[in-house]
């Protein structure tokens, strides 16, 4: 456009209107880059603070702890089941929705002697991922380790091809934490409760918003300083060196307006 | 009283021509009509030529190497002006491949709203993030401002594609 009108001013005069009216555009457009360019500058500095001064989790559990909501496979002839009950969202199994602060969710285990002989067994429950967001609130005749968070009943001896089961409840915090997800125990603060007991049983937490920063930063690819300053320093040569065009641009028209009002073009 | 008498004069020529002589001027009259009508088309065909030829001088077009040398000398005058960085600056910028190069990208990936908006999200977005991490303690990818930049200039970039819809005005 800049050249366009520059180059036919001289063999048409009236263009200069034309000139003034890109003056007006060039000086909104150095206007805009000038406030682009400090954008630029104030995310660089952020940038250089997530790069250099990264924050560091909460949640950086020892990889020998305990993985928390994981059992040990029992080799012996009992089968193991559990199953799990929302009390507050109508009786419906509670894996099947996301659990909401203040829910009332019981869980039911089951054992049973397959083999032909009586067997002594151990009945123990591992809560320590689920007690991360609820509070056992029925322990169903069981006791509860605070420290391991294990619930355990006494031994029992089952006949041939019968059967036990225990019933806990626990509720769901009032205020569901934001606390950051394990580093190397990934099941720690996940937004789900995970209780093995023979199968498996994932129930969904309604975490805080928060959390999404969280879910959605660990997806996003990792990248290093070296990555981030290329980038950094392309976008910031880019905004530089079109905001200084822009400027000297403006400059220049308003020389050759001058010239063109003074008879020199 | 005259003409009467110029009438009587030609009935008594014609009287006195013999037929011969009436065919031979018959004659000399058709080949001088014709020779007259060739005249005619010849001229007509020469005014029509010239007008022709003569168009483009009446349109008074600037040439582009016109233009290119009249676009040449206004900068020139005009970097005699400026102070010596300024010209410097100027002369990089006018030189032909970097600003239509310029031109091309300013135009496209580097439009100043793109770039506002890109970074205006990525400064709010990173700062955001960076202070809830720092509190919470998140862990985060390094990625974020770089992600935060390409929404933002998404976003600008469909800003001026449906401003220049709405008011048909390129910005």
């Amino acid at each position: 456009m800049f050249k366009k009108i520059v180059s036919n001013l001289p063999f048409s005069p009236a263009l200069v209107g034309q000139l003034g009216l890109y003056s007006k555009k060039i000086r909104q457009e150095n206007t805009t880059r000038r406030i682009g360019l400090i954008f630029v500058i104030l995310a660089l500095i952020v940038q250089s603070l997530v790069v250099f001064q990264p924050p560091e989790s909460a949640n950086a559990a020892n990889p020998n702890d305990i993985n928390n909501g994981d059992q040990t496979q029992l080799t012996d002839n009992i089968v193991r089941s559990i199953t799990s009950t929302s009390a507050s969202q109508g009786f419906i199994d509670a894996s099947s929705a996301i659990a909401y602060p203040g829910d009332q969710i019981s869980y039911t285990i089951n054992l049973k002697n397959d083999s032909s002989s009586l067997t002594l067994t151990k009945i123990s429950d591992n809560l320590s991922d689920i007690l991360e967001y609820s509070t056992l609130i029925d322990n169903g005749g069981g006791t509860l380790d605070k420290t391991t968070k294990i619930l355990s009943w006494p031994d029992v001896t089952l006949q041939s091809k019968t059967e036990q089961t225990r019933t806990f409840a626990i509720r769901l915090l009032d205020t569901i934490p934001a606390t950051a997800q394990g580093t190397y125990n990934t099941k720690s603060y996940d937004c789900t409760m995970t209780n093995v007991f023979g199968n498996s049983i994932d129930i969904g937490v309604d975490c805080p918003v928060v959390k999404t920063i969280e879910s959605v930063t660990s997806d996003l690819p990792k990248t290093g300083i070296l990555e981030n300053l290329v980038v950094a320093g392309f976008i910031l040569t880019t905004a530089i060196y079109f905001y200084a065009r822009s400027r000297q641009l403006e400059k220049e028209i308003h020389l050759i307006r001058k010239d063109a009002s003074t008879g020199t073009i | 009283m005259p003409d009467n008498k110029e009438q009587t004069d030609d009935k008594q020529k014609a009287t006195t021509l013999s037929p011969r002589d009436i065919e031979s001027q018959a004659e000399s009259a058709r080949i001088k009509a014709e020779k007259d009508a060739a005249d005619l088309k010849l001229a007509n065909k020469a005014a029509k030529k010239p007008k022709k030829r003569s168009a483009p001088k009446q349109r008074n077009t600037i040439s582009k190497k016109q233009r290119d040398e009249s676009y040449k000398r206004t900068i020139k005058r005009v970097q005699s002006e400026l102070p010596l960085p300024a010209r410097a600056f100027s002369k990089v910028i006018h030189n032909k491949a970097i600003e239509n190069i310029s031109d091309f990208i300013g135009a496209t990936i580097a439009r100043p709203n793109a770039v506002l908006t890109g970074s205006i999200v990525a400064f709010t977005l990173t700062l955001i993030t960076y202070t809830v991490s720092k509190t919470i303690g998140y862990k985060l990818s390094g990625f974020e401002t770089i992600a935060a930049f390409i929404i933002g200039w998404l976003l600008g970039i469909i800003y001026d594609y449906f401003k220049v819809l709405a008011t048909g005005k390129k910005s």
